[in-house]
């Protein structure tokens, strides 16, 4: 009986954390363990991959939040390449800040370096268009 | 003009993006830029007595700061160091919110220029830490006052080296020691480590760096 206590209390957590990502749009730190369920969990999703060390990952930081804050329909998520390096290798992750805009799972398109606002916000938008 | 090492507490990269600093994101794209990190809680003296006894500082030592290795190194002159309160050093101030950051900024900034004539200067901007933390819509009019400042003092022809760090991010609420602990490391010495952040106690050695080999240079 307890057993399924802590079970279906894990699933209202889970489901609670869905809700309030869904609410807020926020960022999402993402780790090798939710990474796939991720990319999937909305038709188009953009995650930007960083590091500690890459000052520029830092600049482009207020941008995603940005655009994550203007566009409620898309996932917006973080992915620390030196936490996770075997995620970053898996989709070919050679410099930083990298960013690459997922639909239905699969990587379409790939940013890479910092670029304006609107560059990505453009990218963002053909992807989810061509649905 | 002697080497310059500048810290400023609370200066992150974000910070250059959301307020626009033109020269802030200039200087980026054109000097040796890396990440300085620093574990919560962070606090100012602790981070500062890091820099200057070259090692992490955990807590505040009983020594005169003119005898900490940093300064004995570079014999350099101290200004608004907040490792006492009052800051301490050429400009001094209470690390509370009497004086309004576009004056301490300025302040320190002069003082900067008027010391590195003579001799290695090692100086501090205190003003984001003494206001965001509970006054965050501040934030862009500090950081415009900083890109300003920091004009003024970097593009004068006779620069040597250059420091330009912070010992940690930005304030996070209003609890003192809470910041992020990322920060910024713009400068004219290579950072130690191609992909690997700048620890805080790294910083004077990277300073003495500078200071040597300006003194090589001569």
């Amino acid at each position: 009986m307890r057993e399924n206590d802590e079970e279906l209390n894990k699933i209202i957590e889970k489901k609670a954390r869905e809700l309030l990502r869904g609410a807020s749009n926020d960022v999402v730190e993402l780790s090798e363990d939710d990474f796939d369920e991720f990319i999937r969990s909305r038709k188009v999703v953009v995650v930007d991959f960083w590091a500690p060390w890459c000052a520029p990952c830092f600049l482009l930081e207020p941008i995603i939040k940005a655009l994550a804050r203007e566009m409620p329909c898309v996932g917006f998520g973080r992915l620390n390449t030196q936490q996770w390096p075997e995620v970053a290798a898996k989709y070919g992750v050679m410099s930083l800040p990298t960013v690459i805009i997922f639909r239905d799972g699969e990587p379409i398109d790939f940013v890479v370096g910092v670029v304006p606002k609107k560059i990505l916000e453009n990218k963002i938008k053909k992807v989810l268009n061509e649905n | 003009m002697q080497p310059i090492l500048l810290g400023i507490l609370g200066l992150e990269y974000q910070g250059f993006m959301e307020c626009e600093t033109n020269f802030l994101l200039t200087l980026v794209n054109s000097m040796e830029r890396g990440v300085t990190e620093n574990k919560k809680p962070q606090y100012p003296a602790q981070s500062w007595w890091s820099v200057l006894m070259m090692e992490p500082v955990k807590e505040i030592p009983g020594i005169d700061p003119t005898q900490a290795p940093l300064v004995k190194l570079t014999k350099a002159s101290l200004i608004n160091i907040p490792i006492t309160d009052p800051t301490y050093g050429k400009y001094s101030i209470r690390f509370n919110q009497d004086v309004d950051p576009a004056t301490e900024i300025n302040m320190v900034i002069k003082a900067v220029m008027a010391e590195a004539a003579t001799r290695p200067v090692i100086a501090s901007i205190n003003a984001l830490d003494r206001f965001l933390h509970t006054k965050p819509s501040l934030k862009c009019g500090i950081y415009n006052v900083l890109d300003k400042a920091l004009r003024e003092l970097i593009l004068r022809g006779d620069l040597t080296h250059i420091i330009l760090f912070s010992p940690y991010g930005n304030p996070q609420g209003p609890e003192e020691g809470n910041h992020s602990e990322y920060g910024v490391y713009i400068a004219t010495i290579p950072r130690p480590r191609h992909e690997d952040t700048v620890k805080i106690h790294e910083i004077g050695y990277l300073f003495n760096e500078a200071v040597l080999s300006t003194q090589r240079a001569l």
